[in-house]
């Protein structure tokens, strides 16, 4: 991160996205190192989150972010973080003793800064596949090497990753008693503890809960506290099954984007490992996505040129099937109906070209997307 | 926020100091523990200073500590609920060399700290006894008592001594060889004792009593006066009861003398002279309002003996009951220390064990290692039961169950999938361990006195022997398991809980 970043922060704040504008801000301060400026940051940024309610701005918030932007940059190297091989996986499967179900051998790899979303229907493998690479489930063949790590035993492991499950165990006490806690069983002790704790706090947006329980907050403000506590942990490799199940979709746009941003930063960089149903929002920020079905690995982004070998776009429309049939031709492009969408698929048309067809003709379109490269076409 | 009742400004900064500084110490929570047991602590001393403040009342310390168990387990439920909260040992961290060790010995001081206001209203029983009557102060009062109503009552008192005639008897000692129908006959140097009664040089017995010579040569020591007739026949001459004040606690614990009947012949009856009277029964009516709670109503019977004419007219039932009381509280500590001790510490002990292994293992593999100990246990009485097994024989059930738990935990370092049988075997290795040493030196003596029996050797030394080496077992079984705790124990459950499961 360097001047490149002061600039985008800048150009936040001078589209009046503030929001957007402190979270970056306060990672670039972050990046830096510097405690001074991480607690400058802070405080800066708990002006905007007191006033954010009132939606005015605390006085001279754009030039005290332009100060603090430009004493980040000056101290900011300009090394961007070097990705590392982090995870090679090599044909791992397992077969559950009770059950049919079995995962077929699966190979994926993982760098610092990367992002993996792993998608499918639901018992089809997702979160096995996730426990086996999280160390949790023993596998039945093949090999999982951390390769940051230099022969590590299981706790080394355990201590390497966070894997977030899709049902978040409860904490208990106070939930900024819990960060601190985590913060310190990382080896970050005193001020520093404190400092890190209200930077994670104000970072995503959990100040205001800080002083409640469990109890007190929403399922949404509970993945939110509990990837605050995992980042606190400055894990190599975090693994999330499911993690934006109970957000909104701000919310899990939000998270998506501050988990790439802090994936990517030169504080603690580190892999994502995550699965969804949400395909569209993992899509945009995973560097691969695989797609698993009934066990099986049937899709990689890594080999998208290979797999796919027609262009698919999807729409809503009024418009009779036949009406749309009849334009893309019946010889050129297939249609299918799936739940209120049509999904037209050809070799014959690009995905604009098809939606092109369609718009010329009249055909009234109240949604369409380029599915091409999207593991929705599998569903 | 909620806010810790009671908790001062100090203590939520050391707590906050610790959160941040020693996450281990900080979730133990001791502080807490020792804060909120030193209020019980100071509540309980108080209000049984005041309950407790007439030493010569009943002790209801028993009552009063039954209630503050009550309310100590209530603190400790209360505590378990917040250890579970912060689990340390399953979260996987960067934490320090022996910090294992230490939460063990948290765990200790915490569970010691609510063990202990279980023995407030004994320790203030017995420092209000203390602060009251000082420790010569009881046994003068009993012997000024007992010298003072043989004075006053010398008319009333019986002056002939009690007779016993003892003939010594060698005689035949079968000895029955175990497992053998026939028995080897020898002569001991055994003395049985024939007792006679009131027949001096004239000896013809009335009755016979056998008794053992260790038994007889014993009584002779304490006997007020012993003639020898012959090689064999001994007279013994038991002086009158005049010592009819007394108590049990005071005569054994105190370290001025109580005087004996015997004394008091000496010094009141042998050589009696007419006592000042009036200042005898102003002494004595300070004596029973001293020591007397109460006065009982004398009894109605037509036929009272010396004893119980001067025990009701002198209140001697109730100053002995009251000094009993008193002296009972005094030396609490003195006579039950080594029990209050092991009490103490091997309950603290047990449940810090059992808490460790809690928090160290799953709880699924916690209940299972109970369920599997419960099992084991009633196999081992069936088994030990049917052969017709001793004590060795359940000691080397113990070590042999050890060896087997201690070679199946060892083989986690080479597991590549946590299993439930692993984890049992660890949870058990880890409650055992103290106690090997002590069950190894237990068959050790075991056997030995088996083999003494059966050879007719005589060992005067063995119990001493025993107890000394058992001593040394339990310390130095402690001391093997803490040194064991970090380096092996605590490795094998990171190891056996950082495990993936199949």
């Amino acid at each position: 991160m360097n001047t490149s970043n002061v600039q985008e922060i800048v150009d936040y704040l001078k589209h009046q996205d503030y929001s957007l504008a402190v979270r970056r801000t306060l990672d670039t301060c972050l990046d830096t190192g510097d405690e001074e400026i991480i607690k400058e940051s802070v405080q800066w940024s708990r002006t905007y989150s007191t006033r954010k309610e009132e939606k005015q701005l605390p006085p001279h918030f754009t030039e005290r972010a332009t100060e603090i932007l430009s004493r980040a940059a000056a101290m900011q190297s300009t090394a961007i973080a070097e990705k590392k091989p982090l995870l090679k996986a090599g044909n791992i499967s397992k077969n559950y003793k009770r059950g049919n179900f079995s995962l077929k051998p699966i190979s994926l790899s993982l760098r610092t800064g990367d992002v993996l979303g792993v998608v499918g229907e639901n018992g089809n493998g997702k979160t096995t596949l996730l426990r086996c690479l999280a160390g949790q489930l023993s596998i039945d063949a093949g090999e999982v090497k951390y390769q940051l790590l230099n022969n590590p035993g299981y706790y080394e492991i355990k201590n390497h990753i966070a894997f977030i499950p899709q049902r978040i165990p409860r904490w208990y006490g106070l939930l900024k008693d819990n960060l601190h806690f985590s913060a310190s069983i990382a080896g970050v002790y005193g001020a520093q503890n404190d400092l890190m704790v209200d930077f994670m706090l104000e970072r995503l947006g959990l100040t205001t809960y800080a002083h409640l329980t469990w109890n007190q907050i929403s399922s949404g403000y509970r993945t939110r506290f509990e990837i605050a506590r995992i980042l606190l942990q400055k894990p190599k490799l975090l693994i999330l099954d499911e993690p934006l199940a109970n957000l909104d979709i701000n919310a899990q746009q939000t998270i998506l984007t501050d988990l790439i941003f802090m994936a990517k930063g030169l504080h603690n960089p580190m892999g994502i490992i995550l699965s969804s149903q949400q395909l569209h929002e993992v899509e945009k920020v995973a560097d691969t996505v695989i797609f698993i079905k009934q066990g099986n690995c049937v899709y990689s982004s890594n080999d998208r040129e290979k797999t796919i070998t027609s262009n698919a776009v999807e729409f809503e429309t009024t418009a009779e099937r036949d009406m749309v049939q009849q334009l893309l031709g019946r010889d050129k492009a297939g249609i299918q109906y799936n739940g209120g969408f049509y999904t037209a698929v050809s070799s014959a048309y690009t995905a604009q070209e098809m939606i092109a067809i369609l718009v010329q003709a009249g055909i009234p379109l109240t949604y369409f997307r380029d599915i091409t490269y999207s593991t929705k076409r599998f569903f | 926020m909620r806010e810790r009742f009671l908790v001062p400004s100090f203590l939520k900064k050391f707590d906050s100091w610790l959160l941040k500084h020693t996450p281990a110490a900080w979730s133990a929570r001791t502080h807490l523990v020792i804060y909120y047991a030193l209020i019980v602590i100071a509540i309980v001393t108080l209000f049984c200073l005041s309950a407790f403040a007439d030493a010569r009342r009943s002790s209801h310390a028993e009552v009063w500590s039954g209630f503050i168990g009550l309310t100590a387990f209530t603190g400790f439920v209360i505590w378990l609920i917040y250890l579970l909260r912060f689990n340390v040992f399953k979260r996987f961290g960067n934490w320090h060399a022996w910090e294992g060790l230490k939460m063990f010995v948290l765990y200790f001081i915490s569970i010691g700290t609510m063990l202990f206001t279980v023995f407030i209203p004994f320790i203030v029983d017995c420092a209000v006894a203390n602060h009251s009557y000082n420790d010569h102060e009881l046994v003068d009062d009993i012997n000024e008592i007992n010298l003072s109503v043989c004075q006053l009552e010398y008319n009333l008192l019986p002056k002939e001594f009690g007779v016993d005639t003892f003939e010594l008897v060698k005689r035949k000692v079968t000895m029955v060889e175990r497992n053998s129908a026939d028995g080897d006959e020898e002569h001991m140097d055994s003395v049985v004792a024939m007792e006679a009664d009131d027949a001096m040089a004239d000896y013809r017995p009335h009755y016979n009593i056998q008794t053992d010579s260790l038994v007889f040569y014993s009584r002779l020591e304490k006997e007020d006066s012993t003639k020898i007739l012959t090689d064999s026949i001994y007279i013994v001459y038991n002086c009158p009861e005049y010592a009819l004040a007394g108590a049990y606690f005071a005569v054994n614990n105190s370290p001025t003398p109580v005087l004996s009947s015997f004394d008091i012949y000496n010094r009141v009856i042998k050589n009696y002279r007419q006592p000042d009277r009036t200042a005898l029964i102003k002494r004595m009516k300070q004596l029973d309002e001293k020591y007397s709670l109460l006065h009982y109503e004398e009894s109605n019977s037509l036929d009272k003996t010396y004893s119980v004419i001067i025990e009701e007219k002198y209140f001697l039932r109730e100053i002995t009951h009251s000094i009993e009381n008193i002296a009972r509280k005094k030396y609490w500590w003195k006579n039950g220390k080594d029990e209050v001790v092991r009490i103490f510490f091997y309950t603290s002990f047990i449940i810090t064990l059992l808490l460790f292994v809690f928090r160290s293992s799953t709880v699924k593999t916690f209940f299972l290692s109970l369920f599997a100990g419960v099992i084991l246990l009633i196999g081992t009485a069936i088994c030990v039961a049917v052969f017709n097994g001793d004590e060795a024989a359940v000691f080397i059930f113990i070590l042999l169950y050890y060896a087997l738990f201690f070679l199946l935990a060892g083989l986690i370092k080479t597991a590549a999938v946590r299993t439930a049988v692993q984890g049992i075997a660890l949870n058990f290795t880890v409650v055992i361990t103290s106690f090997i040493p002590l069950t190894a030196v237990g068959l050790y003596f075991k056997l030995l006195q088996t083999y003494n029996r059966e050879n007719m050797i005589v060992d005067e030394g063995l119990f001493q022997r025993q107890s000394q080496y058992l001593f040394y077992a339990e310390l130095g079984g402690i001391v093997i398991f803490m040194l064991l705790l970090e380096p092996v124990f605590r490795k094998l459950y990171k190891r056996w809980y950082a495990l993936p499961g199949e």
